[in-house]
């Protein structure tokens, strides 16, 4: 499983500094292109431009929610038919009925996963396209 | 607002029944001061639930002349303040039920409102207790809120001291000596157990959910079912665990979708945790009279016999699962929603071979 993010193009989107300097390693270990972002108009702004084979996004975000960012990602003709991957730290049952109305392929609650299994579900899902 | 009365002046001379008549007087008129004053709204019925008495309380809720005799606005008004229909309320009392309680939240206000069948000799009477606890509720909601804001705050540098210490344990920040490791070790896991005391705070504020109000849906149960075994599937395959699902056609249920989720998501969580490599888990519901039973059977650890009485109290993890993560607030919480819901939950458990967890739940709703 260790080479599966090999060369994938990841857009990742979390604010805290210290989780984005530890996923920074552990993808970049990985060897798969990280663009790493801690708004969600950063993000927008680097879709317009760049393509990606996943993004991952974190729902409690400055500015605009990784909801809000979510509905722009799918009702965007180059940009729908891209995974999106949802990351919270709540296990809120209506959190997760929105991710998945909105269109999320995952929806991962980050305290109680490993980095590690995290990861394996990026690539899992990346696999499934 | 008091009534005042004077007392009767009695004459030296009175027949006893003059004297009892004088005494009925001033004990009614003791009991209607309590009555109309009282800090609890009381609406008493006649056994054509016609009203005979509102009091002061009901009356400033209502907003009706507190003056006035005529109660017949009494009813109409207590739809529309408290947007309940009472005849709903007070109908089944006749055939089985004697007192309903539930608060109830009337835009800005929240009202604990109680029904009840007054029995006696000759006849029946039905009260209406009303008492408004906006303040309390209020204050408990901010609580509530203010926990559930802190678990949300600690959880984040609680996940980056978890996936740092991870790395470390890997080795992918350097080599470590066994040494570094043991206390690295030491260090992740007291940081688990603080990850859990979070758990444990956002899963008490479910309690509360679970103590409020109900809201019934129509709802097909393998819905609920099939979405959280999606949601657990990499634990599943993680430990190549066998999921099966019988089937069988079960109708649709009367039930709080959202308190049910919680708790299947309960019993699939623990089944999966406590299931070995390589075991099973066997999901069945099927109809039985006015029921649907669910069950869910795995191979796992089992419950120990001794401990099998308490494993449904706050709080309590069986001896051999303490090393297993997880709050102990969870079967607490089950058997009060399903309890909520007039159904039952129970299980059969062998140490070692595994556990069956059934749940019947009415398919309409009887919750009270």
């Amino acid at each position: 499983m260790s080479n599966e993010l090999n060369g994938k193009r990841v857009l990742w989107v979390e604010d805290d500094e210290f989780l984005g300097t530890i996923v920074e390693k552990k993808l970049l270990a990985k060897q798969c292109i990280l663009t790493h972002v801690t708004t969600g108009e950063q993000a927008l702004k680097y879709l317009d431009t760049n393509l990606v084979d996943i993004i991952v996004l974190d729902i409690v975000l400055p500015g605009m929610s990784g909801f809000e960012i979510l509905k722009h990602i799918k009702s965007a003709e180059k940009l729908k038919e891209v995974p999106v991957v949802l990351l919270s730290n709540l296990n809120r049952p209506e959190d997760m009925e929105m991710g998945v109305k909105l269109g999320a392929e995952r929806f991962l609650v980050k305290a109680t996963l490993s980095l590690d299994d995290i990861v394996d579900q990026i690539a899992d899902t990346l696999h499934k396209q | 607002m008091f009534r005042t009365f004077k007392k009767h002046s009695t004459p030296a001379q009175t027949s006893n029944t003059d004297i009892s008549a004088s005494q009925l007087q001033t004990e009614k008129e003791e009991l209607e001061i309590i009555a109309m004053n009282m800090e609890e709204g009381v609406i008493l019925l006649d056994n054509t639930k016609n009203v005979i008495l509102a009091n002061r309380y009901i009356k400033e809720i209502l907003n009706i002349d507190i003056e006035s005799k005529d109660n017949s606005q009494v009813l109409k008004k207590f739809s529309e303040v408290l947007n309940i229909n009472p005849q709903d309320y007070l109908a089944p009392l006749d055939k089985f039920v004697r007192v309903t309680k539930k608060e109830f939240d009337a835009g800005r206000k929240v009202y604990d409102v109680s029904f009840s069948l007054a029995p006696s000799e000759s006849t029946q009477h039905y009260l209406i207790w009303v008492r408004d606890i906006t303040q309390p509720k209020l204050l408990e909601r901010a609580k509530t809120e203010f926990i559930a804001l802190i678990a949300h705050q600690l959880r984040t540098p609680l996940t980056g001291t978890k996936w740092t210490l991870n790395m470390f344990l890997d080795g992918e920040i350097g080599e470590i000596t066994p040494e570094q490791k043991g206390f690295i070790s030491k260090l992740y896991d007291s940081n688990e157990r603080l990850i859990l005391i979070t758990n444990d705070l956002l899963e008490s504020q479910k309690l509360d959910l679970a103590d409020t109000q109900y809201s019934f849906n129509s709802v097909q149960i393998f819905d609920i079912i099939d979405n959280l075994v999606g949601e657990l599937k990499t634990n599943i395959q993680k430990k190549h665990i066998t999921v099966n699902v019988l089937r069988n056609t079960v109708p649709m249920l009367e039930i709080d979708p959202d308190k049910i989720r919680l708790v299947f998501q309960n019993l699939l969580d623990n089944a999966v945790k406590y299931t070995m490599e390589e075991g099973t888990i066997t999901i069945d519901a099927h109809p039985d009279n006015e029921q649907v039973v669910i069950s869910i059977t795995d191979t796992g650890v089992g419950i120990p016999k001794d401990q099998q009485a308490d494993i449904f109290n706050r709080f309590y993890r069986a001896s051999n699962a303490q090393h297993i993560t997880g709050s102990g607030l969870g079967l607490f919480l089950v058997k009060k929603i399903i309890e909520g819901h007039g159904g039952k939950v129970w299980f059969e458990s062998v140490e070692s071979k595994g556990s069956t967890f059934y749940i019947a739940l009415p398919l309409h709703r009887k919750h009270t």
